[in-house]
């Protein structure tokens, strides 16, 4: 299979960044259509547009990923397995995670 | 809210064109399963290399429907109503969300071994099955929990 290195290592740093932004405290750069500004968690109290911010930053991480499995791939045709492993773990993780964030915060009213 | 929300002008339109677009992905995701449910995937490579293709350009497609669609929705029904009074519905459809995103975190291994099926060794045609799982989960819980979504509320 071509490009193996990178499509686990993009699909690990994805996960892992997305993942991330459920952290409380962790850094939430989000807009708010109805100032039309772009600002903090908690700066307005209109709805805002955090989900644009986690996809680009987890897209961002990815590419990373990607072009570092371009560069190891010189280096060694196919990732070692432990590679898989993690990219799958990590994916694993941030669907987990998403679901009891959100299941925790509006369905248990604990958020 | 008073105010122009991006994308709001052709919110009906893009609506059918994401449920649409979501009906194709759930074929091509729906199909592939099946395929890889009865085991003999392997003599079927053209069939899978097909509705990988398409599902993987479906979800695409699909997903940037739903980025266009999303800030409407995000003000005038999930803000306006969901979080008020269904907040049960706002957590089901924020899963859905985080899924749909993550379901990119996957699509290139996904798209990438259903190109050389042949060639893959025993552990990484598990690993495309998984792929394939996991996009076929995320695909029909995206549809069914938007398409009930869509008939509680409707658009403005």
């Amino acid at each position: 299979m071509s490009k193996r290195w990178s499509a686990m290592l993009y699909m690990g740093l994805f996960s892992a960044a997305y993942a991330l932004t459920f952290v409380k405290g962790f850094p939430a750069w989000r807009y708010f259509p109805a100032q039309h500004a772009w600002g903090w968690t908690g700066a307005f109290p209109e709805p805002s547009m955090a989900w644009f911010w986690k996809v680009g930053l987890a897209l961002g991480a990815g590419l990373v990923g990607w072009l570092a499995g371009l560069g190891l791939e010189r280096w060694r045709p196919q990732p070692p397995r432990w590679i898989d492993w993690m990219g799958w773990a990590l994916f694993t993780l941030a669907v987990c995670a998403a679901a009891h964030h959100e299941f925790v915060k509006w369905i248990l009213g604990k958020g | 809210m008073g105010v122009h929300i991006w994308g709001e002008t052709l919110e009906p339109l893009n609506a059918i064109a994401h449920l649409l677009l979501g009906v194709l992905l759930l074929g091509a995701v729906t199909h592939h399963a099946w395929l890889l449910a009865r085991g003999n995937f392997q003599d079927r490579t053209r069939q899978v290399r097909r509705y990988a293709f398409w599902a993987s350009l479906a979800y695409t497609l699909c997903l940037l429907w739903g980025i266009w669609v999303y800030p409407a929705f995000r003000v005038y029904v999930r803000a306006a109503y969901q979080d008020t009074q269904a907040p049960w519905a706002t957590g089901l459809f924020e899963i859905k969300e985080h899924w749909a995103a993550l379901g990119l975190a996957v699509l290139p291994f996904y798209y990438l071994s259903s190109r050389s099926l042949k060639t893959l060794d025993a552990t990484t045609l598990r690993w495309h099955a998984v792929s394939a799982s996991w996009l076929a989960i995320i695909a029909w819980y995206s549809f069914v929990l938007g398409a009930f979504l869509m008939d509680m509320k409707g658009w403005h």
